[in-house]
Formats: C-alpha cells, structure tokens, sequence
C-alpha cells in the first residue's frame, strides 16, 4: 500500500499544478499533460494491473478536475497505465529510450482513445495538438521517470541498511 | 470464450475498464440532471487545498521569473546596484500586484453594487486543465448557494456558465468552450442569435436572420432568452459577418469581452437555476 502512496500523491500535486500552468509552457497549442506524464513514469515500474489500478485512479482525479468526459479520461488513463506496466515486462526500463518511446506512443494512444469517444470540431488542428504533446511528454516522462527511479533506489538502500 | 480472455491480467483489466465506464455514465445522468457525482465531489474536496496552494504559488514563481528576466538589463551596474535594484523590483512587483488585484476588485465591486442581481465573488484556483476543454475551478461550491446553469461574469463582461457544483469548489464552463451555446443578441440592432464555443479565441454568433443588422464593432450581449442567463452582459464584439451557406442565415465571428485563460476572479449570478 505504501507503495502506491508516493505516486498517487505526484498525480494529485500534478492535477492540481495541471490548472495553473505558465502560459509559456503552451507550445503550438500543446502542453504537458502532467498527471500523464507522472502515471507513465510511474507505471512503467509496476506490474500491469498496479498499473491500471493507478491509470483508472489518474482518470478519476484529471477528469474530476476537468469536470467533463469523466469516464473517457478513466478508461483512457487506464489503458495507459496497463501499456505502460507491461512495457516494463517486454522491455529493460532501465535504457532510457524506454521511457521516451513509451511516453509518446502512449500518449499518442490516449488521446486518440479520448478523442474517439469525444469528437472535436477540428480534427487536423487536434492531431497537431496531440502530436505537439506526446513529444512534449516524451521529454518530461524522462526527467520524471528517473527521479522517481532515484527516489525508489535510496528506499531500497535505506530498507536495506535497516535490516542489516 | 476467446484464449486472451482466459488471461487473469486481460480480464481484470476489462473489468476496471467496465467499472470505468459505468462511472462515466453515471457521471454523464448526473451531470445532465444537475445533481452532484460523489466520487467526483470526493475528489475536488480532496484536490481544493492542493489547487489553492499551486494556484498561489504560481503567481510567485511568475513573479520570480519576471524578475529574473529584468536582471539582464541591470548586468552592467556594480553589485550594490544589481541588490538593490532586485529588491526594489520585487517591491513594485509586489505593489504592482496589489494594485492590479485592486484595481480588478474594485472594478469588480463597482459591478456588484450595480448589479441589481445578487452576486458571490470567487478565485479562479485552476484553469483549462486539458486543452479539449475551456473549464476552470472556482473556490466556492453548492455550500456557498453556487448551482449549474449560473453565469460566471467579470465586470468586463460574460466568462461562462456553471456546469458542475461541488460542496466547496465548482467547474465553470467558459463561453469558449465547443460545448457551450448561449442566447445572445446585438445591442445596437437586438437581433438575437446562438453564440457558440469553437476551441479558438473566437465565438460563433450563428441562427441569425439572414435580413439582420449586424456589422463589425457591433457589441454583442446575453439575450436572456430561457431566462437561466440574465440579459444584457457583455459576451463579446463582432469582428466579421458572413452568410451561412444556403443563404438562409446570417452568422458572426465574435471576438469575446473577456479572455478565459487570464481571469483570476469572478461574480457568480446567484439565480435560482439547476
């Protein structure tokens, strides 16, 4: 249990710092999706389910916060959060292509899945956008992904030091 | 029953999925009776602290940024300068601040003590959390008499509609939003029509007569129509006028009063509605 604290916390913190985002952050009409980027990082070290469990959980705090669509975001996020677990499985998450790739391919996934199921009047406009945003998280999900891998190391060297 | 359905992983899997789709829809029967969803209620008051404390320490982060920028320009005064040039920059900042949150509250004050409706000041603590939608958080909610369906307004005119009330925050739904329509009419001439979202800077002011007197510079206000908006606040300006294709109707580009992305404050109209 104690586990998933850590990573739900960064999703809260992330939602919350998703509404008050710089304007400067806004590329090309994109901007990072953080509780994404922070549910790829974290997903890509657990196990598929755990995953999901964490996906379906980011939905439900994006899509509150958003106010509209709340089960395309549930459904979307846990998707993500189960390719983003199995990725671990298939893959070595250590090389840091893994979480690049990952990130932007999911986020590609997710959005398409989001926006199969809420049309936008533009539809070219939208593929920019979300393109725009699967590379911006791409690069975020990398920083992401190793300080919570840095974080995840010292527990484990400090449970270590503990029992000896 | 298929192979990969066999696999424990697979069907846990399409079993969140299932749950996630039956919260969905009971989001949607909520919403659309203007009744409140717990999970999401549970949510917002569990996120309302988190957004108050980001939303204000975001505008000290700008604040620091702004003046990391001015730094540049004093590079070549001695060190003493260079200090007190920061902290005299960080004061005006400070001050200028004030006096433009002042400045909007005053302005905002004046509009309450005209407004013959009654009229609840809130803060904008989160803004387009996805770029599919124009919806902000406000920091008062159902306990504060907030109820879906009323307008959100700044004294330069209409920032939205309410469309979800939690117990301490509520979701407005900005004009420009491609969900929203609202009942609008020019001021000059009165011709009424449908002002819609399109995801851009701009409104559609559609369902015109296509023999209405409609021209560039026109201002266009809330017709009042359905009486869940009251009538007369500024939506926007017209900036082009085009015939609908047919020829029956007559539509506007509307380049709206208010600029959703940059409000920070708001008067919610406490009408009876929802």
């Amino acid at each position: 249990m104690q586990r998933y604290l850590l990573p739900v916390g960064m999703l809260v913190l992330a939602a919350a710092l998703q509404g008050n985002l710089p304007a400067w952050l806004v590329l090309k009409g994109a901007r990072p999706d953080l509780p994404l980027v922070v549910l790829i990082a974290t997903a890509l070290s657990l196990d598929p389910l755990s995953g999901a469990a964490l996906g379906f959980i980011a939905g439900l705090i994006h899509g509150s916060i958003v106010g509209a669509s709340l089960g395309s975001f549930i459904v979307s996020r846990t998707i993500i959060g189960f390719a983003a677990g199995s990725v671990t499985i298939r893959l070595f998450s250590e090389n840091p292509v893994v979480p690049v790739l990952s990130a932007g391919g999911l986020t590609l996934l997710g959005e398409v899945i989001f926006l199969l199921a809420n049309p936008v009047p533009s539809l070219a406009a939208s593929l920019k956008i979300i393109l725009a945003k699967s590379l911006y998280n791409s690069l975020l999900t990398l920083v992401v992904y190793w300080i919570l891998r840095w974080i995840e190391v010292r527990r484990k060297i400090k449970m270590a030091a503990a029992r000896l | 029953m298929p192979h990969y359905l066999r696999n424990a992983k697979v069907l846990a899997l399409v079993g969140l999925l299932a749950v996630g789709i039956i919260v969905g829809v009971a989001h949607n029967k909520a919403r659309d009776h203007g009744a409140s969803f717990l999970p999401e209620d549970a949510v917002r008051v569990v996120m309302k602290p988190f957004q108050v404390l980001v939303s204000r320490t975001s505008g000290l982060f700008e604040g620091l940024a702004r003046s990391l920028r001015s730094r540049s320009a004093v590079q070549s005064e001695n060190e003493r300068l260079r200090t007190e040039v920061r902290q005299l920059n960080a004061e005006v900042m400070r001050l200028r601040e004030q006096a433009a949150e002042a400045g909007r509250l005053r302005a905002m004050l004046g509009l309450k003590e005209q407004s013959s409706e009654a009229l609840l000041a809130a803060r904008m603590i989160s803004r387009d959390p996805s770029e599919w939608f124009a919806t902000g958080t406000i920091d008062r909610g159902r306990s504060s008499g907030i109820r879906p369906g009323q307008a959100a307004i700044t004294q330069r005119g209409l920032v939205g509609q309410i469309f979800e009330a939690s117990p301490t925050t509520s979701q407005v739904q900005g004009i420009t939003d491609h969900e929203s329509g609202i009942g609008a009419m020019v001021q000059r001439s009165r011709a009424v029509g449908i002002c819609k979202g399109q995801d851009s800077d701009l409104l559609h002011l559609t369902y015109l007569a296509k023999d209405a007197d409609i021209t560039p510079g026109d201002i266009i206000i809330t017709s009042g129509q359905g009486g869940v908006l009251p009538k007369g606040i500024p939506v926007g300006r017209v900036v082009k006028v085009q015939m609908e294709s047919g020829g029956f109707m007559k539509s506007a580009e509307v380049r709206p009063s208010v600029r959703f992305d940059q409000v920070e404050e708001v008067f919610v109209v406490l009408r009876g509605v929802g």
